[in-house]
């Protein structure tokens, strides 16, 4: 099966979107979960998903706290914060704007 | 604005969450490493159930993963902080570097120490002197003032015109009139001078301060005749009485009156000249003496200093004033026409204008020679960046960005200036304790002067300064350089950018101009400073020695028993053994000023009266005091009270007075009062004397001398010319007063030549100063121009080397090196005088008889520049001219 790169600019907006939907993950759940939920279209480059949470950490839209995974293993679980869901409320509304802006101008004549 | 106070707010937690960060660095590492272990475990799981083998599957999960090192860097690079870890390393790095290159490193930091050190210096004097606030609450509110009329500016206030002012203003919260007095202290050991500052009780009120003991003065006391009451300095205090608590309630005698003491003020706190005040007595009791209508014409040393209202600016009380001013001019006419309010800042009046301009000039020309010392160090740096060309290619090649290598550089440069910084506080420390030393008395506040924090803060700031500054060129080099043309160029060996040399060459340009402009302003001083020496005062000083003694009121109120005293101390001191002649002057130097008349000319309404220093003698006076008779006669005893009014007047009155005549036989009044009903008694000037000045640069008043039988004081100085020392004259004066009065003091012996020296002193200091600025300007082009040529020297050997292998003549080689540095300097001389030409004015007001475009000056000053970069190239064309083509051509 073809995997696509998770468009430019995108990332920050799929990995809010995901904690929202499940609550708590650790980082390899975020990027299965992507993967996952977009039929294995999208592929989440392990080079760009930890430096994004790190920044996400210092903005301050999520929180990170250790944790255990189902096989007893130490996992640092990210969690949304309210400053977070702000953003992805933005981030989603501005996405979509310029989704249906471009769908309006590609469509067939 | 609300979206903004969000922003703020977010940008804030946010730098808390990076300064969190920054204490917990190896904790963040560890958990990214986990976080990251956890991710290619999972993933090699998951692609060994797809059927990889263990090894593959761990190498695909590798795969993706990527490089797990660069990627902790880049985890942890967003969090900021690492520039500090840089910044750290840089600093180690810096520091290796410079510990071993023992030569770079200590010129550039003697260079910069100099530099910084003298320019420390300066600042901490301007600091003490113009900077720093009085002591006193809202210093910024008080105002000196004084009494101005064209004729006499800045006259002191007449009491009368005084309460007036105070009572008409609106803009005053309080005012204090003072006035300076010498008392003759009695009864505490010998016979002493005091200092007295007679004041009101609005005094402590105004500037706020606070006695340490007692009380203040109280308005009971302000009232005429009231019981005197005296105040003591804490240094009169400490010093005779031991500081003792018990003080209040004992009593001074204080010409020949008995003063209850009533509190102390801190002298410590107090300004300028109010610091050598040993006592305060009240002025007001005084009032029926000084003030009235028939003394509005008087002006009796009163100055005051005023606290404005808040809120009331200078300009707007300036304003009420010269309103109140007019108000009286119309009331009182014939004294008050044309008079004015003179009101300044009170820092501003302490300090003065013509101190202020030089300290500023000071301090402008130990900016000059640091920024050449920069110049130098930023051409050394440049050097050095030459060499350390392939370093610097290198570690771009190896992926250094190019930010980091200006970082590292400008590290490299903060680090020189902090450490010549340093050294330089050290040597601003040693020569701020000398200036305090040695300061003369004529320069307010000097001896306050010292290195305190402001100071401190002061180095640090310029030294980053100077770091950045001189940092910046080197730095700005690497930022243009590319890794192909470095090593390219690196590779051929030995020549430098063109755009490197053409920097050198522009900061050694730059260099000589700010010399140039240096040496001038040095040039245009001491010119002026020898004007001075070789002016004429008016009369020979060696050998003349005065001393000053005053007869107290109280004991000698009548004025033939003045007279009777004087007289007898004079004959008894032109006895003493080695005096050549002697005699009494009252004042010395610069009289009592009067306004007068002339005989045979209108008589102008009495506010416009041209104004004489009028001075009392005894006959042999002005020969003792070594001034010279240019016409007529000296007094003799014949002239006295019953002869005919006579005077003598100087040269600058002759010419005010008769321009173009012979004044002797001519008439004058110098009598105030002149009216319908009193006829002006009028006077013969029976001499004329040479106009004396002790300091020649600053404006003096023409002068007339009375017969001291015509116009009696009670005392005045002693002046001799004699054979013998200070110490005799001292003993022989010392004797005759107390074979009379054992209670009259007598002041320090001073020579004529002291008067003169005082009076020179801050014209001396200054240029002394800014010689020596000059000369370390001169000196550090002179490194910089030979830096620059024996560095083109060597630069070039190869094709030195090749021109004469090809035959060129060593002559030729000379003139082609000799041709590059004069090129540099003919270039740098010109700006530098184009320059001199413009700031030149700045320092005009302190010039004596030489104008700030003085020719001589700009004439010799590029000659000495000439000479000095002439030697400085001399000698590595020397070495150039000198080169061996074999050697040469091996060179590298």
């Amino acid at each position: 099966m073809h995997k696509d790169e998770i468009p430019p600019g995108t990332l920050y907006m799929l990995i809010l979107r995901t904690l929202t939907r499940n609550g708590e993950l650790h980082g390899y759940e975020i990027a299965k979960s992507i993967e996952r939920i977009s039929n294995e279209v999208l592929q989440v480059e392990e080079g760009s998903l930890y430096p994004a949470l790190q920044r996400m950490l210092l903005k301050g839209w999520v929180k990170a706290e250790w944790g255990v995974t189902s096989e007893n293993r130490r996992a640092r679980y990210y969690r949304l914060t309210p400053l977070g869901r702000r953003q992805m409320e933005l981030e989603v509304s501005q996405f979509e704007r310029v989704m249906q802006a471009i769908a309006r101008v590609i469509e067939p004549a | 604005m609300k979206r903004l106070i969000t922003k703020l707010g977010e940008a804030l937690t946010e730098f808390g969450r990076r300064s969190r960060m920054l204490f917990s660095r190896e904790q963040l590492r560890r958990d990214l490493d986990e976080e990251m272990r956890l991710h290619l475990d999972l993933r090699q799981r998951e692609q060994q159930q797809s059927g990889l083998s263990s090894e593959d599957a761990r190498c695909a999960a590798q795969r993706r993963f990527g490089n797990t090192l660069q990627l902790r860097e880049r985890g942890q690079d967003m969090w900021g902080w690492n520039w500090l870890q840089d910044f750290w390393q840089d600093v180690r790095y810096g520091l290796r570097l410079l510990v071993k290159n023992p030569g770079f490193t200590s010129v550039a930091v003697l260079t910069l120490a100099l530099g910084i050190g003298a320019n420390t210096a300066i600042f901490s004097v301007v600091d003490a002197v113009l900077l720093r606030p009085l002591p006193y609450k809202q210093p910024d509110q008080l105002v000196f003032m004084s009494e101005d009329s064209p004729q006499v500016p800045g006259m002191s206030i007449s009491m009368s015109n005084f309460n007036d002012w105070r009572a008409m203003n609106k803009v005053f919260d309080i005012i204090a009139p003072y006035r300076s007095n010498s008392m003759i202290l009695t009864g505490l050991g010998d016979a002493e001078n005091v200092q007295v500052r007679q004041i009101t009780a609005s005094l402590v009120p105004t500037l706020r301060v606070q006695p340490i003991l007692g009380r203040a003065l109280t308005a009971d006391d302000d009232k005429v005749g009231a019981p005197p009451v005296v105040i003591l300095s804490d240094s009169f205090w400490a010093q005779r009485f031991a500081r003792d608590p018990n003080v209040v309630g004992k009593t001074l005698e204080l010409d020949g009156q008995l003063y209850s003491i009533v509190g102390v003020l801190p002298s410590s706190e107090f300004h300028g000249t109010w610091r050598r005040f040993q006592l305060f007595t009240s002025l007001w009791r005084l009032e029926d003496v000084l003030g009235g209508e028939q003394h509005r014409d008087d002006h009796p040393g009163i100055f005051a200093i005023a606290r404005i209202k808040p809120g009331v600016t200078l300009t707007q009380a300036v304003a009420d004033m010269k309103n109140v001013a007019d108000r009286l001019a119309k009331q009182y006419p014939d004294t008050n026409r044309d008079h004015f309010v003179a009101m300044q800042p009170l820092l501003a009046a302490v300090v003065g204008k013509s101190i202020s301009t030089s300290m500023w000039v000071l301090l402008a020309a130990v900016c000059f020679v640091l920024l050449i010392a920069c110049a130098n160090v930023a051409n050394l740096m440049l050097a050095r960046a030459t060499q350390r060309h392939r370093e610097m290619a290198i570690r771009t090649a190896l992926g250094a960005n190019r930010s980091r290598l200006v970082r590292q550089l400008l590290a490299e440069s903060l680090l020189l200036a902090l450490v010549g910084g340093a050294i330089g506080l050290g040597i601003a420390y040693l020569a701020t304790t000398a200036v305090a030393k040695a300061a003369p008395a004529n320069i307010p506040r000097v001896d306050t002067v010292t290195v305190d924090s402001h100071i401190i803060l002061y180095t640090l700031a310029i030294s980053v300064f100077t770091g950045l500054f001189f940092g910046l060129f080197p730095a700005w080099q690497v930022r243009t350089t590319t890794v192909h043309d470095a090593i390219k160029e690196g590779s051929r060996g030995g020549t430098s950018g063109a755009g490197r040399k053409s920097v050198r060459a522009a900061l050694v340009v730059a260099e000589v101009a700010v010399s140039v402009i240096l040496l001038v302003g040095a040039g245009l001083l001491l010119k002026s400073l020898y004007r001075v020496l070789r002016a004429d005062p008016g009369f020979d000083p060696a050998g003349v020695y005065t001393t000053r003694f005053s007869l107290p009121n109280s004991r000698y109120t009548d004025q033939a028993k003045q007279l009777q005293f004087v007289q007898q101390i004079v004959d008894k001191i032109s006895a003493a053994p080695g005096v050549q002649s002697a005699g009494l002057e009252s004042p010395f130097l610069g009289g009592n000023s009067s306004g007068y008349i002339i005989e045979g000319r209108p008589i102008p309404p009495q506010g416009d009266w041209p104004s004489t220093d009028v001075t009392s003698i005894t006959p042999d006076a002005l020969k003792a005091s070594g001034v010279h008779l240019i016409r007529g006669r000296y007094f003799t005893s014949a002239d006295d009270a019953n002869s005919p009014l006579v005077c003598i007047i100087d040269t600058m009155m002759a010419q005010r007075a008769w321009p173009g005549e012979n004044p002797i036989g001519k008439r004058l009044n110098t009598a105030t009062v002149v009216d319908a009903t009193h006829a002006p008694k009028w006077r013969t000037v029976v001499g004329l004397v040479s106009h004396v000045v002790t300091a020649v640069d600053e404006p003096s008043e023409e002068e007339t001398y009375l017969p001291f039988t015509q116009r009696i004081q009670p005392g005045g100085y002693l002046v001799v010319h004699t054979a013998g020392s200070a110490k005799d004259f001292l003993a022989a004066a010392r004797a005759a007063i107390n074979s009379l009065d054992s209670n009259i003091p007598l002041s320090r012996v001073r020579s004529l030549n002291e008067y003169v020296d005082d009076a020179q002193a801050p014209r001396r200091l200054s240029v002394v100063l800014l010689s020596s600025f000059a000369g370390l300007a001169l000196l550090l082009a002179a490194v910089g121009i030979y830096g620059v040529m024996s560095y083109m020297v060597t630069q070039r050997t190869q094709e030195i080397g090749i021109r004469i292998a090809l035959g060129a003549q060593r002559g030729d080689i000379m003139r082609l090196v000799l041709r590059n540095g004069m090129m540099l300097l003919a270039l740098g001389v010109i700006l530098g005088v184009a320059g001199a030409f413009s700031v030149g004015r700045y320092i005009q007001s302190l010039l004596f008889e030489v104008r700030s475009t003085d020719a001589m000056t700009f004439a010799i000053v590029p000659l000495i520049l000439a000479l000095v970069a002439f030697v400085a190239c001399y000698l590595p064309a020397r070495r150039a001219m000198r080169v061996d083509p074999i050697i040469a051509l091996r060179f590298e």
